[in-house]
């Protein structure tokens, strides 16, 4: 049966999950800084604005350095690796909140458990007006929502009760790892979707990278030159459209599991 | 496709997985992109030292070759490559030329920035994009108006 067109609608609502399989939900502003970052000047700043955030890293932007040498029996020319340092990686003493400041935005992520939306999307706003203190960003060229899930019961042989649409196995062969990405337009909307699936086979002794990874990303097409006016219906949009694929993507007996 | 930015490990997993399935197409002669990157490769080596073309030019400095290199392994696969060189204020230039009337020429700066000039047919173009890793959409839809 062919299945009905998408629609839009904010006002469709979706159950409530009590055990949500996610393990980083991530808002992420990308927004160049317009005032020059001074590494000291801006430790001390955010220790002082961000209190709470008590772990304050260097982030180390990899920048690719060809050699200039060319060797005698011109082998192909080595590369060299440089790290330049583009801004902190904070973290609140329990670990369960995670701020990048770069110069190229800004990615707040919470990680298990993940509490509820309203408390995640406070925070990363408040941690937001930080940024835009500091950085004086003119526009916001993309804002994403990303939720990455794992389902740990998911294996190879039991993928059809999570998944409504497993992947196919040519003659009954057995499946050995699963990568799919897709992305979406959403029609009538400036926003796309991207969803991974990830499935690899268990390595012995691991036990972090075993079940079916679920990957939302929910990001704007079009920048938005008014972030402060048009930041809290983006992300009420977004979310909504993270909660409609989900929902969507997963069968009623997987669902069950975390409710 | 730019991403949201994740910290844990299974962003992490998650990344690399993706990465590994690009670089696979872009081993491909038909889909890959190596003819550039072996330009830009060239133009790391001839002119990362102040006045490489003997008239004083400035060095290009690995921010801009680094910013170079994304922005080709961002382009799609099976897109039409730019001839790669530098500039004597040490920008990475990349070019995609299809006649005397109609071109395109990106420049990269060290500080992030693709400055673009393009024409078409008796139009000139030209503005100026903050890079973010990928090459952003109007300069793909420009590129390809150039390349027919």
């Amino acid at each position: 049966m062919a299945k009905a067109p998408f629609k839009f609608d904010l006002g469709e609502t979706f159950r409530h999950l009590s055990k949500p399989p996610i393990v980083e939900a991530i808002i992420h502003w990308q927004a160049r800084s317009q005032k020059e970052w001074e590494a000291e000047g801006l430790r001390a700043e955010l220790s002082k604005l961000l209190p709470e955030y008590t772990t304050c890293d260097p982030m180390q932007q990899l920048q690719v350095d060809f050699a200039a040498e060319i060797s005698e029996d011109e082998k192909p020319p080595l590369t060299r690796h440089q790290h330049q340092w583009h801004g902190y990686r904070l973290a609140t003493k329990d670990n369960k909140y995670i701020a990048q400041f770069t110069r190229d935005g800004l990615a707040v992520s919470r990680r298990q458990p993940y509490q509820d939306w309203e408390e995640f999307s406070a925070e990363a706003k408040r941690v937001w007006q930080v940024f835009t203190s500091v950085a004086q960003p003119v526009d916001v060229q993309r804002l994403g929502v990303r939720f990455i899930n794992r389902l740990e019961s998911a294996t190879f042989e039991n993928l059809g009760d999570f998944l409504p649409d497993p992947p196919t196995c040519p003659s009954n062969l057995p499946l050995n790892e699963l990568f799919y990405q897709s992305s979406f337009t959403v029609p009538g909307q400036p926003f796309g979707v991207r969803v991974i699936k990830l499935m690899q086979r268990p390595v012995e002794g691991q036990t972090q990278n075993t079940g079916l990874f679920l990957d939302f990303d929910v990001y704007t097409e079009t920048p938005l030159s008014r972030p402060d006016e048009e930041l809290d219906d983006s992300l009420k949009t977004m979310r909504w459209l993270k909660n409609k694929v989900f929902f969507d993507l997963l069968t009623d007996k997987a669902i069950a599991l975390y409710r | 496709m730019p991403t949201t930015l994740g910290f844990g490990a299974a962003a992490r997993s998650i990344e690399l997985k993706t990465n590994q399935q690009r670089s696979a197409l872009r081993q491909s002669t038909a889909l890959g992109n190596q003819p550039a990157l072996d330009e830009l490769i060239a133009v790391a080596q001839e002119c990362h030292e102040p006045n490489w073309d003997g008239y004083g030019a400035r060095a290009v400095t690995p921010r801009a070759l680094s910013d170079a290199f994304r922005f080709l392994q961002s382009l799609p696969y099976g897109f039409p490559l730019p001839s790669v060189g530098a500039e004597p204020d040490g920008h990475v230039t990349l070019e995609w030329y299809s006649s005397v009337r109609r071109s395109l020429s990106v420049s990269i700066d060290p500080d992030g920035y693709l400055h673009f000039a393009a024409l078409m047919g008796t139009n000139h173009l030209y503005g100026t994009f903050t890079f973010f890793e990928t090459a952003p959409r109007e300069l793909l839809r420009l590129i390809r108006e150039v390349c027919g």
